[in-house]
């Protein structure tokens, strides 16, 4: 490895970290949100639509994250 | 259905308001231009990274990585902003405007200002591109015990949301004239049918009591039977006619100084024989002292104490009626406690109020006007006095107590 560089090792131990952090924030606050369109929203398909729209979203994001982490290990 | 937000009964949508799209599109931009920011800024650090490096550490995962996270981020922050954007609402009923504003994801808030303390709408459009787009912002100014300034932004149209709410407000002017020409029409109506009725009772008391001579049995039980009809008549129109009289301001009271005891002594020794008709226990409890009261002794009499006793014993099945009179050193306190068909809490919401019926109520006593207790409390609360109920529930008995000033 060239002088300087970070060690793999330790790029894939942040990335894990970054990974974990960013899937619990996303699912905490998919919790808070979709409580907030169910509880207040006039139309209940809206908030169904929503809450798919978000998770997927997430999923996609998170699906992409994993793969990378996968990848460099 | 709206959450948060209880129609009353009668009560319709006119217009709900949502804001402009173009509101979203403003404040979601920063979030979109960021959004952006992999794009541009991946293929720059890339170029300036001399190639043998980026073989060693991978970067092709690591540039995945980073652009995933980075949209995640803005994922979630754009499904923040239109959140917020999508549960702001602003509502116009045939009563109110209710203005919801969504304060980031913790703080919601809900204002109303009814349509009849509205005195202007001012709508503002105020650069070329809400001019363009079509949208602008409402301001209305109410009157109530503190003025009150209400102002919605980013309002689609707001020409037409402005016109909806005047049309809305000529509409409810309309209604109050309408209402206060039928209450001009009741009050007549039941002022002539009452004098019809009393002039019916008088005729029908004078066969009944033997004033014109002695008439056959069959014709004296039929006029018993239409005297005691005719006076419940006169009773319900009674009772209408001073509701209307009370809500009209108009209701005269004749005070001067009289012996509450008295009255209560007098009363319950009157309905006794009906209490014990329906094999009820009828028990009256006055401590002693004096019950001296200014007040109109008729219509505290008729309205108040004889109600509430006539109200227990219909109420009640079996079990015990219990009156009560006490008196604390500047109130005389009026009571009575049975053992009849309770009151629930949701009734108990709707007990004094203008033809404010129990759920049961109908079943129970069918001639309940709704009329009785709203009259009762009108009086007491014209004599300075409070009037109030307590139960433990349904099928579990009432208390009613009334508080007088003593004189």
């Amino acid at each position: 490895m060239p002088e300087g560089v970070l060690s793999g090792q330790f790029v894939t131990t942040l990335m894990w970290v970054m990974f974990v952090a960013t899937a619990a924030l996303s699912i905490i606050l998919g919790i808070i949100l979709s409580y907030h369109w169910v509880r207040f929203s006039m139309n209940a398909f809206v908030a169904t639509f929503a809450v798919v729209i978000y998770a997927g979203g997430c999923f996609l994001f998170l699906s992409t994250m994993f793969a990378a982490i996968i990848a460099l290990s | 259905m709206i959450p948060n937000i209880k129609i009353e009964p009668g009560e319709n949508i006119v217009i709900k308001l949502r804001k402009h799209w173009m509101i979203l599109l403003r404040d979601t931009a920063g979030t979109l231009v960021l959004g952006l920011l992999p794009v541009i800024v991946v293929p720059l650090i890339l170029a300036t990274i001399p190639s043998m490096y980026l073989d060693t550490i991978g970067y092709g995962s690591i540039a995945s990585f980073g652009s995933a996270l980075w949209f995640l981020i803005v994922w979630m922050a754009l499904f923040v902003l239109w959140t917020d954007y999508y549960l702001d609402l602003w509502i116009v009923t045939n009563k109110r405007i209710v203005n919801i504003d969504q304060v980031g994801l913790f703080n919601r808030q809900i204002a109303t200002w009814g349509l009849d303390k509205v005195q202007e709408i001012t709508v503002k459009t105020e650069n070329i591109v809400q001019h363009f787009f079509g949208y602008g912002s409402i301001e209305i100014q109410t009157a109530g015990p503190t003025d009150e300034y209400a102002k919605a932004e980013g309002i689609p149209n707001p020409e037409k949301a402005r016109n909806a709410i005047l049309r809305q407000l000529g509409r409810t002017e309309e209604l109050e004239i309408t209402n206060k020409k039928q209450e001009s029409l009741l009050h007549v109506i039941t002022h002539e049918v009452k004098s019809y009725l009393t002039k019916n009772e008088a005729a029908l008391a004078t066969i009944s009591e033997g004033d014109l001579g002695a008439v056959p049995a069959k014709v004296k039980n039929m006029a018993d039977s239409a005297l005691s009809e005719t006076r419940r008549g006169v009773d319900t129109v009674t009772d209408i006619l001073d509701a209307s009289n009370f809500k009209t301001g108009t209701m005269q009271l004749e005070k001067k100084s009289f012996d509450v005891r008295k009255s209560v002594e007098e009363i319950a020794s009157e309905i006794r024989p009906s209490a014990e008709k329906k094999g009820l226990k009828f028990e009256v409890d006055i401590a002693g002292g004096s019950y001296a009261c200014s007040g109109d002794e008729a219509k505290l009499r008729r309205h108040v104490f004889r109600n509430l006793i006539d109200n227990a014993i219909h109420y009640t099945a079996r079990g015990t009626i219990r009156v009560l009179l006490t008196h604390t050193s500047s109130n005389i306190v009026f009571s009575v406690r049975d053992t009849g068909v309770g009151i629930t809490p949701e009734d108990m919401k709707i007990l004094f109020t203008e033809g404010g019926k129990g759920k049961n109520s109908s079943s129970v006593n069918p001639e309940s006007t709704g009329y009785g207790l709203y009259v009762a409390k009108s009086i007491v609360e014209a004599h300075d006095g409070k009037i109030g109920a307590t139960s433990e529930g349904y099928g579990k008995g009432a208390q009613f107590f009334v508080e007088l000033p003593a004189a």
